[in-house]
């Protein structure tokens, strides 16, 4: 091949290896940032199904999460579709709380929230993937359809006071499989 | 067979350099492009913020800026880059965020709303007080004419309960407007809410 088109095609290539650089980061940009987030978990000893409760309110030390809030604490745990339903109990929490349940394209699959749970009581909720795979229970439930879900609880600090307060709650927070619950029960 | 190789190796480089600085060129879109965002005065918001249906462009800039955040249903997040003269809001400068009326949030259902500082690199800010944001005023029933204003600067004013500091080092920076639980007026006529004004001192 002559010289003028090996550097022709060359710079052609480059192009379109740029091109398709970015449709590949474009597909996959939202699942490589979530994959970096499982990643920090495990590096801090989290596995699938525990949470991480970040105890005090973002400050500027928090360099993980862009643009973090400061009026809430976060709790954060990934679980995975293979391992099953899972029961999640909440303890009684008089304020604004969310969870959130994302996939890894991070669309919101759903929330769990303080509408939905009954005031000054604690809360038992179930979330499943298949109606099949739960028993006749009673409980309040979320349905996801994800291999992997990134559940990122959410609790209201109106004042730092409070903080001890839902630090408290947040380690009350309970996430067990479902079969480990129906063994325990 | 050297040729081809060669030009194998471009398109590898390519496919590499775009990747590792898709950040970059995420930073840029988001800067630059407003895609389908809402204006509303200086504020933007983006109500494609964890739906399925958002473009895979747009989601990808929603990871970079907004990993985790809660859809439109849980929490509309308004965010300012300029004051309400369309002008860059720079740290030398003050500003007053002023409320003439209370936020659309559902404060039966336990909503509330926040002010939060980012710096230019959209991290909070240090600051020798700790003090990052201003939330919802608990005092101020729904109803009430609501008069409410938060001021903006680098050094501590006399009274400083309404008060943000500011990066000291001369910066751009950005304020969001995080409203939880936002009522239906909020959510579906965003456009036409009545949101803060930012005005420099």
């Amino acid at each position: 091949m002559k010289t003028e088109l090996v550097i022709a095609f060359s710079l052609f290539s480059l192009i379109a290896g740029i091109s398709a650089g970015i449709i590949i980061s474009v597909i996959y940009y939202p699942g490589w940032e979530i994959s970096k987030l499982i990643k920090i978990q495990k590096k801090e000893g989290f596995s699938f199904g525990e949470w991480n409760h970040l105890k005090n309110l973002a400050d500027h030390h928090l360099r993980v999460i862009v643009k973090p809030n400061c009026e809430t604490l976060y709790s954060i745990s990934f679980i995975q579709k293979k391992d099953g339903p899972y029961v999640l109990k909440m303890p009684a929490f008089d304020s604004y709380f969310s969870f959130a349940f994302l996939n890894r394209n991070t669309d919101v699959l759903g929330y769990i929230t303080n509408r939905d749970a009954i005031e000054n009581k604690d809360n038992t909720f179930i979330i499943y993937y298949n109606e099949k795979e739960i028993p006749d229970v009673k409980f309040r439930g979320i349905k996801l359809n994800s291999k992997i879900c990134w559940i990122i609880g959410r609790f209201e600090i109106k004042r730092s006071e409070e903080i001890q307060k839902v630090n408290n709650i947040q380690d009350a927070i309970c996430l067990i499989k479902l079969k480990d619950y129906l063994n325990d029960n | 067979m050297i040729a081809y190789g060669i030009i194998l190796i471009f398109f590898i480089i390519g496919t590499g350099i775009s990747i590792r600085y898709f950040g970059n060129l995420l930073d840029f879109l988001i800067e630059n492009v407003s895609g389908n965002g809402i204006k509303n005065g200086p504020w933007k918001t983006h109500p494609g913020v964890g739906r399925k249906q958002t473009s895979r462009i747009e989601k990808a800039a929603i990871a970079r800026i907004g990993l985790g955040a809660n859809d439109s249903e849980e929490t509309i997040y308004w965010n300012a880059s300029v004051d309400n003269d369309g002008n860059d809001l720079r740290s030398e400068n003050e500003y007053n965020i002023i409320f003439r009326s209370k936020p659309s949030v559902k404060y039966n259902e336990k909503g509330f709303w926040s002010i939060t500082i980012y710096g230019n690199d959209k991290f909070l800010v240090p600051n020798p007080y700790n003090k990052y944001m201003l939330r919802h005023d608990e005092n101020s029933k729904p109803g009430e004419d609501f008069q409410y204003s938060i001021f903006l600067s680098g050094n501590k004013p006399e009274n400083p309960a309404n008060w943000i500091p500011l990066p000291e080092d001369d910066e751009r920076f950005s304020i969001a407007f995080r409203c939880y639980v936002p009522d239906d007026e909020m959510k579906t006529n965003a456009i036409n809410n009545k949101l803060p004004s930012i005005i420099k001192v």
